[in-house]
């Protein structure tokens, strides 16, 4: 019982820092290189060239 | 990416790399010559990984993900603004007036959005989401895009608030790519 107590107040107090803190996630792999990414230089010469 | 550029040396290389190659990436849509600034790409890298740092703090993983590390990036880079003395051959005025399209009267065009004027006031700012939005892109599953008017409304947004913080422009490319 009194196991069970302090179990729940430990999530409490653990839940009432998350508030604090973002979503947790962290940084992957790369999926792509950064030439195969989108290219702002190519849309403005797609944009201004037509 | 974003691990290399969590180191000085690297950051300043590929960050000065990108922006001193933009000119040539334009082609022929613009002549124009400036200067990539060594001290302002120090202090952006300083106000990156304060902000890296920041997130660290606020995540439970210590490791932000690449939006916030993209937010990070374009916070740093449109603070520091690392292109200084851009100047145009020929000056920009005679610039606009070339581009003004054939059968178009000045009048007709002087609402239209010419690409001399965009640069001339744009350029750290679309820059820096070019970079940023880009080693973003990289760990995104499905590759991502945007429009002519997004690019525009971003750089005027840059342009027009001095004090973003890094978490607004985290929310950016969060909901970007949403």
């Amino acid at each position: 019982m009194t196991q069970t107590a302090k179990k729940g107040s430990e999530a409490t107090a653990s839940g009432r820092n998350a508030v604090r803190l973002y979503s947790n996630n962290s940084l992957k792999e790369p999926v792509r290189s950064f030439e195969e990414t989108f290219s702002g230089f190519e849309l403005l010469k797609s944009h201004f060239t037509k | 990416m974003f691990k290399l550029l969590d180191d000085e040396e690297a950051f300043k290389q590929f960050v000065g790399d990108f922006y001193r190659r933009s000119p040539s990436e334009l082609g022929t849509l613009i002549n124009c010559t400036f200067e990539v600034d060594d001290a302002r790409l120090a202090l952006a890298y300083q106000t990156y990984m304060l902000a890296i740092d920041t997130f660290g703090v606020l995540l439970a993983s210590e490791n932000p993900d690449h939006h916030k590390r993209a937010g990070a990036l374009l916070h740093a880079l449109y603070k520091t603004k690392p292109i200084i003395n851009l100047s145009f051959d020929p000056e920009l005025n005679d610039v606009d007036t070339i581009s003004t399209p054939l059968g178009v009267t000045y009048s007709e065009a002087e609402n239209e959005l010419s690409f001399a004027a965009f640069y001339a006031e744009y350029h750290n700012e679309m820059t820096a989401f070019f970079l940023a939005f880009g080693c973003c892109s990289m760990y995104e599953p499905e590759a991502r895009g945007y429009s002519m008017p997004y690019l525009h409304d971003v750089c005027m947004y840059l342009k027009n608030n001095e004090e973003l913080s890094f978490e607004s422009l985290f929310m950016l490319f969060k909901s970007l790519m949403h």
